[in-house]
């Protein structure tokens, strides 16, 4: 069953943003047009038409796996899902699953289209002399290019965890906002309990942050190790490698695995469709 | 075959202050054709949903085959409701491979049958549809299963009487015999002839539980026992 639930859920999640990556590959053709005509006016159009379009294509993802939530559980569609020989917790995996593939799928293309437009405007020159400039890093006290970069892509993953986490937290604020006797608060609800919700564990978090350091190290050599002393981090910094903090992402793991419980039982057990 | 589908114990549900269904306790005869009659807001839908598993905040116990309402009731009941439940970028053949996709007592060879029948078009999209044709939609995907019970929620509301005919004819034709047929309704008269058992709520009450041949041994019709049952409500008030 979780694989047919999946199949439908990519195909209409896929209804809902497909036309922002379309726009996405249409500007990156254009680009490439005025690449090879030397046009400058186009250039520079294609560049600021391609830069919006990556940024509204992680803003219009979130937007409709938010949508399509709300409208396949809640909405009139809810009369056939929540009729479907499905456990809840199935149903919310699948949507979950489907959210967190087009969120990843967005966040690439996000990176894919700043690259292009760096590498669109500054040429292999300039990147020779980017990577150079990486390569003297050290010479002022910084990380080296190879850690530098291990690390940005260390953040980058964790960024994408936290997104994926935030999905989570917005499904648990709707299905509570579709519960009573939470669903007193109309349409403003979900906004007001996420901020609510939101607040609380980014509060929780940074608190937890004090209490518990946690971080992976990213050594001089390359090398990765985890570790909780902060002693040690501080050395390594210190050693010309770097650091990624750990301690937010395992307080959202935790947070991720009891919302999704709760929503579960919830969907399972407390929620009216009107 | 069991003698009830269904089993509704002492459930009461109330939206806000107001209460919807008061303790009522009734079952579902198995294998017949149920009217579930009553006004307006008398609970009609809000029951048929805590049977189908749309509504869980109510207390009192329901039972489906034996099962509370969940993935096994889930299996072996076909609701038809009154909403339109399906994405608007459906094609109609996207509902049928959903629907095979999920209750493996759908019928596809069937469901292309009632496709062609009513005259549907397989490639075209919910959202380009008229209502009628998304009710035949809905209606169809619904008379494709072979469900133990259906539940059907006004199927004739909203619809002229010439379709009305139609639909109950699919209705009464394509229902597997074992199964059991709850259906709403405010078409009392349209509907009597095809009942086989009667339940009228009124007040958040059973007014009356009654196999049809009592009501035509008292020398009444559906229509006239729910003027008599509903008058007489209407005094107690």
């Amino acid at each position: 069953m979780l694989g047919k639930l999946i199949k439908n859920d990519m195909k209409s999640m896929a209804r809902g943003v497909s036309n922002i990556y379309i726009a996405a590959f249409i500007a990156i053709g254009a680009m490439g047009v005025c690449l090879f005509f030397d046009v400058g006016v186009g250039k520079t159009i294609s560049s600021l038409v391609l830069l919006a379009v990556s940024i509204a294509a992680i803003v219009v993802t979130l937007m409709a796996t938010i949508g399509e939530f709300r409208k396949s559980m809640f909405g009139d569609r809810g009369y056939l899902t929540h009729t479907l020989p499905v456990k809840a917790p199935t149903l919310l995996f699948s949507k979950w699953l489907t959210c967190i593939f087009w969120i990843t799928v967005s966040y690439s293309v996000v990176f894919l289209c700043l690259w292009l437009i760096y590498y669109y405007w500054t040429g292999e020159s300039s990147t020779e002399a980017l990577i150079y400039i990486l390569q003297s890093l050290p010479d002022v006290g910084l990380p080296a290019e190879d850690i530098m970069v291990k690390t940005v892509l260390l953040i980058a993953v964790k960024i994408l965890l936290l997104l994926w986490v935030f999905v989570l937290e917005v499904f648990f604020v709707i299905t509570l906002a579709n519960v009573r006797p939470f669903d007193a608060a109309g349409s403003v609800g979900p906004i007001l309990y996420f901020f609510v919700v939101f607040g609380l564990l980014t509060f929780c978090s940074s608190r937890l942050e004090r209490v518990f350091k946690s971080a992976l190290l990213v050594h001089a050599d390359g090398s990765l190790s985890l570790t909780a002393d902060a002693a040690l981090i501080d050395s390594v910094r210190f050693a010309g490698g770097a650091s990624v903090t750990l301690t937010q992402i395992y307080f959202q793991v935790v947070v991720a695995v009891l919302l999704f419980i709760v929503t579960a039982e919830l969907l399972e057990k407390k929620i009216n469709l009107k | 075959m069991p003698e009830s589908i269904a089993a509704i114990e002492h459930v009461s549900k109330s939206y806000g202050k107001h209460l919807v269904l008061d303790d009522i306790s009734f079952e579902v005869p198995a294998g017949k054709i149920v009217g579930l009659l009553g006004a307006n807001g008398c609970g009609k839908t809000t029951l048929m949903k805590i049977i189908t598993g749309l509504i869980h905040d109510y207390s009192g116990k329901v039972t489906i085959a034996g099962h509370r309402p969940g993935v096994y009731s889930k299996a072996r009941v076909a609701f038809l409701s009154d909403r339109s439940y399906l994405a608007d970028w459906f094609k109609t053949a996207d509902a049928i491979d959903y629907f095979d996709d999920f209750f493996e007592d759908f019928d596809r060879p069937k469901a292309m049958e009632l496709t062609e029948r009513f005259g549907l078009d397989l490639n075209q999209r919910v959202k380009t549809m008229s209502k009628g044709m998304q009710e035949k939609v809905r209606l169809l995907l619904v008379m494709s299963r072979r469900a133990e019970l259906y539940v059907m929620d006004e199927p004739l509301g909203g619809v002229d009487p010439a379709a009305r005919s139609v639909i109950l004819d699919i209705i009464m034709k394509n229902y597997s015999e074992k199964s059991t047929l709850l259906i709403s309704t405010h078409q009392v008269h349209d509907l009597e002839q095809s009942f086989n058992h009667v339940i009228i709520l009124g007040h958040g009450k059973v007014l009356l539980n009654s196999d049809i041949y009592e009501i035509h041994a008292q020398g009444m019709s559906v229509e006239e026992k729910y003027r008599e049952v509903y008058g007489n409500a209407w005094e107690v008030d």
